[in-house]
């Protein structure tokens, strides 16, 4: 499991990547996300519907109600135009973490403490 | 194994969210997609529905509440505050909320809500200031350290059918007590001197009446704190002082002055007084408020303390133990050994004597013996104020539960849907509570403002001395905001439990719940209101009767025709004197002139004078005696019965005059002239015979309405300074008299400045006590009538509100606006005629009990009953007219417009 704060920290982002590959819904968005960590994320049902809530609140994605061929409905999210503004701002920052560890964990740094 | 219904258990899974706050629409839909896919996954994997469920459903849920939480979340505004049905329940939270409501209610009912604060604020307001009344006037002299164990002895004389308590005791009867008595411990005596006296202090001049002369043993028994010098040997020396701080601050500008000199005059000629010590205040709350205490020895000398009849205040300090019922028993045998002889002596054969231990603390309020040094306190008056206001804050509780549950129609749709929603009756119970608490803090406040108000009247009439700031002390405050709140529960209690009964149901059915339509409960409360109200106006009018009733008696002289002048204080100016007192007599609108030492307009005491009766027995005779001047009975404008006055014209007569009373009384009327009075000397051996020369048509001086006493009347023709002098003038208002009068007095005594007084405007004036209390109740009495009014109003409101339909309904059928006013109105009288009869022999009870008091007095008539009674029907008819006028004429169509 990781931990609680980077969990929270990152679903938003995350949310937003996978949108951007296409429309999707909770339950598609929750293996997705376990399938991309390895089955080290796994979001659970109360996580991951209010958060969607909250992003469609703030505009940064859109929803509809679709019936299948069952006759069952499911919710379907896309991402907006603010929302691929919000992903790409938060693509770089997480780069800049990233880079960050990737350098420091690198085999031959030498690092000035001064 | 029995089939797995799927649907079934989602739909039951999807309901169990259902019963959770938090979700709005779609969220459980979207949810419940969610655990379809999740099943659906699980199946393809190879399970069945069964353990698919019950996995998935494992996922989704750590518990239903935690969830509603997460939605909730993230749609409030704030999402670091908790979900309502997180938050606390204990009532403190709710109070905001219930405030809220209690707000927006009475917003939509600002009438009832202003009756309902003002009933609570006035009532509350006098209270307060009834209170502070009664704590200024209550816990005297607690604050000696001894208060507990400190007795005035009283000296309770019977004699000759009268019966005289008196605060002063003879000399020796303190020091015979200490060595007597192993329970008394200390004694102090004290003496009042003369009347007005002076300390000076080069310029500085102190007159006071609060002069006190002590023996040295005073600080044993009161407790005082000493400033500078030593108290054991303050009072020992003759003509020596012991100051208060403030005296001394008057006369030195400091406190340190113990060695100084100050020169003292009184009864006696001007003499130098040493200061020996300087004490702090004794305080206000004293019975003995002195400022003074001067030393024993320079008043009286060795042979006057063991003087049985000369008086003194005699204060005891009993043991530890304190026991006074054991001191008491032994009083009897003490009075007989040392009292009972003398005062057969000298008093009279038939006298009989007790001694009394009057508790210090209880001093102020008791009855006033004869002599006491200062005016006490009516322990009477404060029962009365504490009684009424016990009354005024019932029916201010009484008028809250009219006014709400009146009201109640209109919570009851409220109340109905608040169940329905899932509150108990507790809750609401609460909820009701917390708006009339709320209401009654609000009253409080506003109470606060009206004893701003009303603080310099009430002050005025009961002579409280307290300003504004003191309105606002922390005690005070304490007191308001605890009186606001049990007000505010136990008027809230009745209404809260009443409104909150109503079913659900039939309370959100319009016209469901007919509450109280008979209102018994309401009626009755009604009823009591006007009771008090009505008894205490009875009780009221019975008071003015009877103040008008004694100043127009005929008190038996010409009280307003007589002037009355104060000749001047020097000795010099009294020389013109005569003269004055002549030329006045020449002038031709006044009818007599006369000089008196005594007052017209206070009482007399009485003695026991040794008389021979016109047969020739001796008689100890109880008159009251009076010294006057010549032609003392004509300017008075008194009659002879038989006989004649003193005569100027031989002076070495031996005469006196008696009342017409004193001949009744002892049966002298076949030949009172020949009755003599008998003088005695000082071992009251008879020593001359004097005759009756004349008997006099009686007149009462002072409070017209005590008995005229028996009276004898001395010749005393000399002129003392500031000596009365007393002018009958035979004028329709004797004041215009004054220009004429004032001419004359200039020319006699230019260097004195010309003042009078209608004796008739002093007499009058006392009166002030029973007209103070008369306006004091008054004022407690609108009170009372301005809340029963209040009630009246919500209760005529709700009436009408609740009997629209019929009056609408009347009026289509033809019914006059008279007869609807009538049907309305009817039931109001009703209930004024019960209160009546309820508050008629209450107000008899209170009036009779106070007209009591007076041994001459008003008799008791129908008249204050009839009266109050029409009083308070106008102010019912007023009070009920606008709404019943209201509903007469309201359009039909407008009521009925729903059914």
């Amino acid at each position: 499991m990781a931990y609680k704060t980077l969990v929270a920290a990152s679903t938003k982002p995350l949310v937003l990547s996978i949108l951007s590959h296409g429309k999707s819904y909770g339950y598609q968005i929750i293996k997705n996300v376990e399938q991309l960590s390895n089955g080290e994320l796994e979001w659970t049902d109360a996580m991951l519907y209010p958060v969607l809530h909250r992003m469609e609140k703030d505009g940064l994605i859109a929803s509809e109600w679709i019936v299948l061929d069952n006759g069952r409905k499911r919710k379907y999210y896309t991402i907006t135009a603010k929302g691929k503004e919000e992903r790409d701002t938060s693509k770089a920052q997480w780069n800049n973490v990233n880079t960050a560890f990737n350098r420091l964990w690198g085999a031959n740094l030498t690092l000035d403490l001064g | 194994m029995k089939n797995f219904d799927l649907q079934q258990h989602i739909r039951q899974w999807a309901n169990q969210l259902r019963t959770e706050q938090g979700f709005e629409p779609g969220d459980i839909e979207e949810l419940e997609a969610n655990l379809w896919d999740r099943i659906d996954a699980l199946m393809e994997e190879g399970q069945d529905a069964k353990s698919a469920f019950e996995k998935a459903t494992e996922k989704t849920l750590s518990s239903t509440r935690e969830l509603a939480n997460e939605f909730y979340k993230a749609k409030a505004v704030n999402p670091n505050v908790k979900p309502p049905w997180e938050r606390s329940t204990s009532f403190i939270t709710k109070l905001p909320a219930h405030f809220k409501v209690a707000i927006r209610h009475m917003k939509k009912r600002k009438s009832y809500v202003i009756m309902n604060i003002l009933g609570l604020a006035m009532s509350i307001s006098f209270s307060l200031l009834i209170w502070m009344y009664v704590e200024t006037e209550s816990g005297y002299d607690q604050h000696y350290e001894n208060a507990g164990r400190i007795y005035r002895v009283i000296f309770d004389v019977k004699h000759d059918g009268i019966h005289v308590p008196q605060a002063d005791i003879g000399q020796p009867v303190g020091p015979t007590m200490k060595s007597d008595f192993p329970e008394v411990i200390e004694k102090t005596r004290l003496r009042r001197i003369g009347a007005t006296n002076t300390f000076a202090k080069g310029d500085i001049v102190i007159e006071s009446t609060d002069f006190f002369v002590t023996d040295p043993d005073f600080f044993k028994v009161f407790s005082a704190e000493v400033l500078f010098g030593d108290k054991e040997t303050a009072l020992t020396a003759p003509n020596t002082v012991v100051l208060t701080e403030s005296l001394a601050m008057q006369l030195f500008g400091r406190t340190d002055v113990v060695g100084e000199t100050l020169i003292y005059s009184g009864v006696r000629p001007p003499m130098d007084m040493k200061v020996k010590a300087v004490i702090k205040d004794l305080g206000k709350k004293t019975h003995l408020p002195m400022r003074a205490l001067i030393s024993y020895s320079t008043y009286f000398d060795q042979r006057e303390l063991i003087n049985w009849l000369r008086k003194s205040y005699t204060y005891v300090l009993l043991n530890e133990q304190n026991e006074v019922e054991t001191l008491r028993s032994k009083l009897p045998d003490f009075s007989d050994k040392y009292l009972a002889e003398v005062l057969r002596q000298r008093i009279s054969p038939t006298a009989t004597v007790k001694l009394h231990l009057q508790p210090l603390t209880e001093i102020y309020l008791a009855d006033e013996f004869l002599g006491e040094p200062y005016p006490h306190g009516s322990r009477e008056n404060l029962e009365i104020l504490s009684t009424i206001m016990i009354f005024l804050l019932v029916m201010a509780c009484i008028n809250y539960v009219n006014l709400s549950t009146a009201t109640a129609v209109e919570r009851a749709s409220e109340v109905g849907i608040r169940k329905t929603l899932g509150s108990s009756r507790g809750n609401l119970i609460f909820k009701f509570l917390s708006e009339s608490i709320f209401l009654a803090l609000i009253a409080g406040m506003v109470a606060m403002l009206i004893s701003i108000v009303l603080l310099p009247y009430f002050s005025e009439i009961t002579g409280l001395e307290k300003s504004v700031l003191d309105l606002f002390s922390g005690t005070n405050l304490i007191i308001v905001l605890l009186l606001s709140l049990t007000m505010g529960l136990l008027a809230g209690l009745y209404p809260s439990l009443y409104i909150t009964r109503f079913q659900p149901l039939m309370a959100l059915k319009p016209g469901g719940v007919g509450v109280g339509k008979r209102g018994w409960l309401r009626k009755g409360l009604i009823v009591i209101q006007y009771a008090i109200a009505g008894s205490l106006m009875i009780w009221i009018f019975v008071i003015g009767q009877q103040i008008n009733f004694v100043k127009e008696r005929d008190v038996g002289f010409d009280k307003s025709n007589l002037l009355e002048l104060t000749l001047p204080e020097d000795q010099a100016a009294l020389q013109s004197a005569a003269a004055f007192l002549s030329e006045l007599n020449e002038l031709p609108q006044v009818k007599g002139v006369t000089k008196a030492n005594f007052d017209l307009a206070s009482g007399y005491g009485v003695g026991s004078h040794l008389m021979k009766s016109p047969k020739g027995e001796q008689v100890n005779a109880n008159l009251a005696a009076i010294s006057v001047g010549y032609g003392f009975v004509e300017a008075l404008g008194a009659q002879f019965v038989v006989g004649r006055d003193f005569n100027e014209n031989r002076p070495s007569e031996k005469g006196v005059l008696i009342n017409q009373s004193a001949m009744d009384q002892y049966g002298w009327s076949d030949n009172p002239l020949k009755a003599k009075y008998l003088s005695r000397d000082r071992q009251g051996e008879v020593t001359g015979e004097w005759d009756v020369i004349g008997v006099v048509s009686d007149f009462k001086p002072g409070e017209s309405y005590d008995m005229v006493s028996p009276l004898i009347i001395f010749l005393d023709a000399r002129t003392t300074p500031g000596m009365r002098v007393l002018v009958n003038v035979d004028l329709q208002n004797p004041a215009t008299f004054a220009p004429e009068l004032g001419k004359l007095w200039e020319r006699h005594f230019p260097d004195n400045i010309f003042e009078f007084q209608v004796l008739e405007d002093r007499l009058n004036r006392l009166y002030a006590k029973e007209e103070t209390f008369q306006q004091l109740l008054t004022v407690l009495n609108l009170i009372t009538v301005m809340i029963t009014i209040l009630g009246v109003v919500g209760l005529i409101s709700f009436t009408t509100e609740v009997r629209k339909k019929e009056i609408a309904i009347r009026k289509i059928s033809g019914a006059r606006v008279e007869t609807i006013m009538t049907l309305l109105s009817k039931q109001f009288l009703t209930l004024l005629v019960i209160a009546f009869a309820i508050a008629g022999p209450i107000g008899y009870y209170l009036s009779s009990n106070w007209l009591s008091n007076f041994s001459i007095h008003a008799k008791f008539t129908m008249l204050p009953v009839g009266f109050t009674f029409l009083i308070c029907l106008l102010f019912t008819i007023m009070a009920i007219s606008y709404h019943a006028l209201r509903a007469a004429n309201a359009n039909p169509v407008k009521a009925l417009r729903y059914e």
